[in-house]
């Protein structure tokens, strides 16, 4: 991919390193995930989830319903370390 | 009369608030509920009321975003009350819940620890057993929570992000933090440690991942250029099949930990006892051999003196055993110091003639016990860890010498190593079964030195008795422990948690009204308790430790390591060239792939740089022949 330049030429784009070690951490992310718990994370994927649709369902897009969804997000995050198997460091 | 109105007040007031901020009650009561049923302290619940935060932050901003006002906020239990009104549960629910559950769980945590202080103090229940059984069933509770949380996948890995120590779950802390994982610094693992418990407590359980978090910490320590490479040496002084089982499961824990190379002693590999600097070697075949005290202290001197002829003999130390053995002989001894400038050493080989050849029979006895695993070659820089089996069960004698000379070898190749670059090795010397062997190594002394030689000592026992034959070594060891007690199932805790220390606590009594009826008057007084309750410790199941440290203790469900036995093969007979046996061919191979370790560092170490390691020895070993009384 290539972005135009101020003077209009194009210049090359330097990978994001950031975006690179994200990146590079999906197939150790799957290693975990097949190596945990596959089944609990996806009930609890499907709980957040379903506590966030009923939320919306309940009333509606306000900020009640916002909130509970950003509850529902933290909860999974924070529990979601239990259900993976071993990192490199386990 | 007026208080009982008083308190009767009160109690209908709490009741109609509680009814009045139903929501509020029912996530309290839930709370309460789970607290009660996993054992948690009600910080856990505090802790959890600001993990909701992030959910009150969006209500309210998205409230003052959509509606340009906060007021909105401030009616939403009215809405709710409409909601509920017009059957919509879920509606009325879902308004509330961003300022309700965090409120609940305040709530909720703060009448837990009302209901925890009162059970502490005794004061609460309805008979004075009940705080007992409340704290029975609690430690029940906080058992069955811990199991759980180490039964997780990933939820408990070796070292957490900033390079601390876990070790696993815990179950309650008393002076230490309460956290739902045992974290220790990684500092500690490079200090002084202790673990006792008897059989099948889960010891070897521990002191694996003892062992993997020193490598693991070392390796990174290591890496960031902080310390030279780790060092991880290992006595088994069991011996016996299960030994080697175990050497299969360290080979491998450590191994999966970062360790290049793991040498097991003396079945696949050996070590060179002919490497010691001349002056050392001299002590360390004294005290290879036990000798009375008394009468019997003649020959000790006799023998000293006949061994330092034939060590220190003008044509260089021996290089093996048979060069050794083939100088315990009067004709050689005699013929070596011949040449002029010898006298005194000429004087006494001809004055102890007669004693050589019984001398000689003594050491030939010795070293046919003993084995080829000390004539080399061989040194600790050759591998990351090594796991030592001395026969303490079957030959306890020869466990004793092989163990004093494993420990001279160590202590003068830490000493006679120079730095790398990173800094000095960074070394773990862990004795399990320490009892076996501790008549005749005096390792407190070790002990108390060793800090400064960058080696930590960790010490396992099954009984407070098997640390060392005295009391006073017994204390010495435990007082010097810096990096903490590991406490598992033993019959006789009580010296050891007498190091742990007292805490305040409040004992109340209750006045007994009539039959099995207390009134809820008595007298509160406050007493001393012990940190780590003992029977508590008499009654740890399998797998289950108080770590003792800095006048706290946290029970601690320990992690196991995931590892399989290795499959480790039979001893296998070495050649007498001392050549690695063919058993350790694939070893041998990635050692030699290995880096040279530390850099710097030779097999021969200089002499000048041993210069008065003997004199440092005998400092920490203390110079006169035999063990503690």
């Amino acid at each position: 991919m290539r972005l135009r330049g101020p003077a209009g030429g194009r210049v090359p784009v330097q990978p994001v390193p950031g975006l690179m070690r994200a990146l590079a951490q999906i197939p150790m992310l799957a290693r975990r995930i097949r190596r945990g718990r596959p089944l609990r994370l996806a009930v609890r994927l499907m709980a957040a989830t379903a506590a966030g649709a009923l939320a919306v369902a309940g009333v509606g897009w306000q900020p009640a319903s916002l909130a509970v969804g950003t509850g529902a997000l933290t909860w999974l995050l924070l529990t979601t370390g239990s259900e993976l198997g071993s990192g490199p460091r386990d | 009369m007026i208080s009982r109105a008083v308190r009767s007040l009160a109690a209908i007031a709490a009741a109609l608030l509680a009814v009045a901020l139903a929501p509020v009650t029912l996530v309290a009561a839930i709370s309460l509920t789970a607290a009660w049923r996993n054992g948690w302290p009600a910080s856990r619940l505090y802790r959890t009321a600001a993990w909701c935060l992030p959910m009150l932050a969006v209500w309210l901003a998205a409230t003052a975003i959509s509606r340009h006002s906060l007021s909105p906020a401030m009616v939403a239990p009215h809405l709710a009350w409409l909601d509920v009104r017009h059957r919509k549960y879920l509606a009325a629910a879902i308004l509330l819940a961003p300022p309700v559950i965090p409120a609940g769980l305040l709530a909720g945590g703060w009448a837990w620890s009302l209901r925890l202080a009162s059970m502490s103090a005794r004061a609460g229940g309805r008979s004075p057993a009940a705080a007992a059984s409340f704290d029975q069933r609690q430690w029940r509770h906080q058992v069955r929570a811990a199991r759980a949380r180490i039964g997780a996948a990933g939820a408990v890995p070796l070292l957490a992000a900033r390079g601390d120590f876990i070790a696993g779950a815990v179950i309650r802390a008393v002076g230490h933090p309460a956290r739902p994982l045992a974290r220790l610094p990684a500092s500690r693992l490079r200090s002084h440690q202790l673990v006792i418990g008897g059989t099948g407590t889960g010891k070897t359980t521990l002191m694996l991942r003892l062992w993997a978090a020193f490598m693991a910490t070392g390796l990174k320590r290591h890496a960031a250029g902080l310390a030279g490479r780790p060092l991880v040496v290992i006595l088994d002084c069991k011996g016996g099949a299960d030994a080697r089982r175990i050497a299969g499961l360290a080979r491998r824990v450590l191994q999966a930990s970062g360790a290049g190379n793991v040498a097991v002693w003396p079945d696949e590999t050996a070590l060179s006892l002919w490497g010691l600097p001349a002056r050392q070697l001299v002590t360390t075949l004294v005290d290879l051999i036990e000798h009375g005290s008394g009468g019997a202290a003649y020959y000790t001197d006799v023998m000293e003196a006949v061994v330092a002829l034939a060590v220190e003999a003008p044509s260089g130390p021996p290089a093996s055993t048979a060069d050794f053995l083939a100088r315990l002989d009067p004709g050689w001894l005699t013929l070596a110091y011949a040449a002029g400038g010898y006298d005194d050493q000429l004087a006494v080989a001809r004055s102890a003639a007669r004693q050589v050849p019984d001398i000689a029979l003594r050491f030939r006895t010795l070293f046919r016990r003993l084995g080829p695993g000390l004539d080399g070659p061989g040194s600790f820089a050759d591998a990351d860890a090594w796991y030592c089996i001395l026969e303490g069960t079957a030959e306890i004698a020869v466990a004793e010498a092989q163990a004093r000379a494993l420990v001279d070898l160590l202590a003068s190749y830490v000493t006679g190593t120079p730095a790398g670059s990173a800094g000095p090795r960074q070394v773990l010397l862990a004795v399990d079964e320490f009892s076996a062997v501790s008549r005749r190594l005096p390792i407190w002394q070790l002990y108390e030195r060793a800090r400064s030689l960058g080696l930590a000592v960790q010490v396992s026992s099954q009984s407070w008795h098997g640390l060392a034959v005295r009391q006073d070594d017994r204390y010495r060891l435990a007082a010097t422990a810096e990096g903490g007690i590991w406490l598992m199932r033993t019959p006789h805790p009580e010296p050891v948690v007498a190091l742990a220390g007292h805490r305040a606590s409040t004992d109340s009594t209750r006045l007994l009204a009539g039959w099995l009826r207390w009134r809820r008057q008595g007298t509160s007084r406050l007493q001393q308790a012990p940190v780590a309750d003992p029977d508590l410790v008499r009654r740890l199941d399998v797998g289950q430790t108080a770590y003792i440290h800095r006048g706290g203790a946290t029970f601690i469900q320990v992690k196991p390591l995931v590892a399989g036995p290795a499959a480790l093969r039979e001893p296998a007979r070495r050649p007498t060239s001392g050549a690695p046996a063919p058993a350790a061919v694939s070893d041998a191979a990635r050692l030699e792939a290995l880096p040279a370790d530390p850099p710097g560092a030779s097999r021969g170490e200089p002499p000048e740089l041993l210069a008065g390691i003997s004199a440092l020895l005998d400092q920490a070993f203390g110079p006169g022949p035999g063990g503690p009384e």
